[in-house]
């Protein structure tokens, strides 16, 4: 077992998320492995102590749920016109305007 | 009467029903407000930053698949719109009326850990406030990691990333959290 993959897994290891079988190898590997061994102890310093200091209790405001659907329905007003058929015109206008400027435009500025 | 699937909420929504979406918002809105929370650094910003996920979610529903389960895409859609709002953050830093993680209430340690396990209040403002210095990928990580208590295999499925990157994020994450910590002079190690 290599080093790269114990160090990859570690936390998986820590956590005892790691299939029996592969547990066992990196076990052993850690066991002898100084560099491997020093990068586990360093995550277990802080693994559980992150996890317990993000915990929260905290609860959203009690008008969360309107907020969100008054915006979306603000949202919904905003924008009628379906995004696809907006771009299409869009498009549409780009290739009129360039045609213009090809091939009328020249032809206005000679008559003059 | 049992309760819709979150699933079948979606695919109810993903056609304009904005009652059923209004359900799933219901259901959620806890768990998305606490991972906005981790991910802000505090409660303002957490309010506005849940109403811009949801809002994120509404608009990229056609893109849920339906066959497969809501809750990590949803968690994926939460915590990369929170990376965004982090980094368009980076710059405009707004520090007035937000409410520093000491004054919130810190869920307390499971009984069932060791002594030397639990952390005191002081540690544990420490590293909330550490925290918010993580870069937004690793800070992403952690957050589904710890706040949403996910295995590997969720976090990775949360992430859309192979197992071995996701562990990669949190271990880098917890990596980051102790140089920092380091640096302002803590002992994490009771
Ligand atoms: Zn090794």
């Amino acid at each position: 077992m290599r080093c790269g993959y114990v160090q990859r897994h570690i936390v998986v290891f820590l956590e005892n998320q790691m299939p029996p079988d592969v547990a066992e190898k990196i076990k052993s590997h850690l066991s002898w492995c100084k560099h491997c061994s020093d990068v586990a102890k360093q995550v277990e310093e802080v693994r559980q102590p992150v996890k317990d200091s993000m915990g929260v209790d905290i609860e959203p405001p009690p008008g969360m749920v309107q907020s969100v659907m008054a915006r979306i329905e603000n949202m919904d007003q905003a924008a009628p016109a379906p995004p696809d058929r907006r771009y299409a015109f869009i498009a549409v206008l780009a290739i009129i305007v360039l045609f213009l400027a090809i091939f009328v435009v020249p032809k206005i500025l000679k008559l003059y | 009467m049992t309760e819709e699937s979150d699933e079948r909420l979606a695919s109810r929504a993903m056609s304009g029903d904005r009652g059923a979406f209004e359900s799933l918002v219901m259901r959620h809105r806890v768990r998305v407000f606490r991972i906005c929370y981790r991910m802000a650094g505090n409660t303002n910003d957490a309010e506005d930053w849940t109403q811009e996920c949801f809002v994120r979610i509404w608009t990229q529903l056609k893109a849920f698949d339906t066959s497969r389960s809501f809750e990590p895409w949803m968690l994926r859609v939460t915590s990369n719109t929170c990376i965004n709002l982090s980094k368009s953050r980076l710059g405009v830093r707004s520090k007035m009326a937000s409410t520093p993680f000491e004054e919130i209430n810190i869920a307390a340690p499971k009984l069932a850990e060791p002594f030397e396990q639990t952390v005191s209040n002081q540690q544990k403002a420490a590293i909330a406030d550490v925290l918010t210095t993580v870069s937004p990928v690793l800070r992403q990580a952690l957050t589904l990691w710890a706040v949403e208590q996910l295995t590997f295999k969720e976090l990775a499925d949360a992430l859309g990333v192979p197992l071995s990157t996701a562990a990669q994020r949190v271990r880098r994450g917890l990596m980051q959290v102790r140089g920092k910590l380091a640096n302002k002079g803590y002992e994490v190690r009771s």
